[in-house]
């Protein structure tokens, strides 16, 4: 049988390591896209085995008001914010990095250095937004919940966001 | 079109994501959970030894030399007792301390580049 998140986390409350196993599965991958947006790539796995860590200590907090995937995505945001803080300069050094050796072959790859960078550009919090919303398909009401913002902030950063990385793929619409 | 661009956008924002199913990955979680773990219970046993050698020290506080020998003796036997009881642990934290072989080097970076 397979259980739905918040039994997952209920079953986590009580020990449940197959549970554990099976909440890691199912969500890392989203997990990991969104950090891997907002901070370097060895940085995002980092902060996402940090993000299932603090979900296991404590998965007695989770209240079943927002959907779990947005518990967890809230976790993961808040380490990305400390992160973010931490290592500021080392980012822009790694920015320079990507900059230079971003892969130059293939019709697409152009394209995704283009959004790369655009994304990049973008403040934290936009950046955020656009990762949740666009890339991970979550409701602009989830994404709210999850980075703790208005619903109207959140509409805000993603058109905003939309038309910038538009922008970079030469599309004007 | 604006749903054709966003689904393009949503590809290129998603085109390093990592497999969807990554047991390496679980298994990094895993190790991690189990090191925290070590490390509250070699504190709290730490403490817990501190604590027992301050009471023992108080309540025959006439005696203080050979309380102190006793005291020694507990926290010895409590730490070398937590290290034995997670011996898997300490080895690998040991392994880390130590500075890596190259062979061992090696490894790790191709297994970075695999990443």
């Amino acid at each position: 049988m397979d259980l739905d998140d918040a039994a997952l986390l209920v079953a986590i409350r009580e020990g449940s390591e197959h549970a554990f196993n099976r909440l890691i599965d199912r969500h890392q991958q989203g997990v990991r896209v969104f950090l891997r947006g907002l901070a370097s790539r060895a940085d995002a796995d980092d902060i996402a085995q940090e993000t299932f860590l603090v979900a296991w200590s404590q998965a007695g907090r989770y209240r079943g008001g927002a959907s779990v995937r947005s518990w967890l995505f809230a976790i993961a945001w808040r380490k990305a914010k400390d992160n973010h803080r931490r290592v500021f300069r080392r980012r822009q050094r790694e920015a320079g990095y990507l900059e230079a050796a971003a892969p130059a072959d293939g019709p697409s790859a152009e394209e995704h250095l283009a959004v790369t960078q655009a994304l990049q550009s973008l403040p934290l919090d936009q950046r955020a937004a656009i990762l949740l919303c666009l890339a991970e398909g979550l409701t602009h009401t989830e994404a709210a919940e999850a980075l703790e913002m208005p619903l109207g902030t959140i509409k805000s950063h993603v058109s905003r966001g939309r038309d910038r990385l538009r922008a970079a793929l030469g599309d004007s619409s | 079109m604006s749903t054709d661009i966003d689904a393009r956008i949503a590809t290129l924002l998603r085109h390093d994501a990592p497999a969807r199913q990554d047991p390496m990955f679980r298994l990094r979680v895993l190790k991690r959970r189990e090191q925290q773990r070590f490390q509250r219970k070699l504190l709290l046993l730490g403490l817990a030894a501190l604590a027992v050698v301050a009471a023992v020290g108080i309540g025959y506080g006439a005696r203080v030399a050979l309380m102190e020998q006793l005291g020694v003796v507990l926290l010895c036997a409590t730490l070398i007792g937590s290290c034995v009881w997670h011996a898997p642990v300490v080895a690998h934290f040991v392994g880390r301390a130590r500075p890596p072989k190259k062979s061992d080097a090696a490894a790790s970076a191709q297994h970075r580049d695999d990443d």
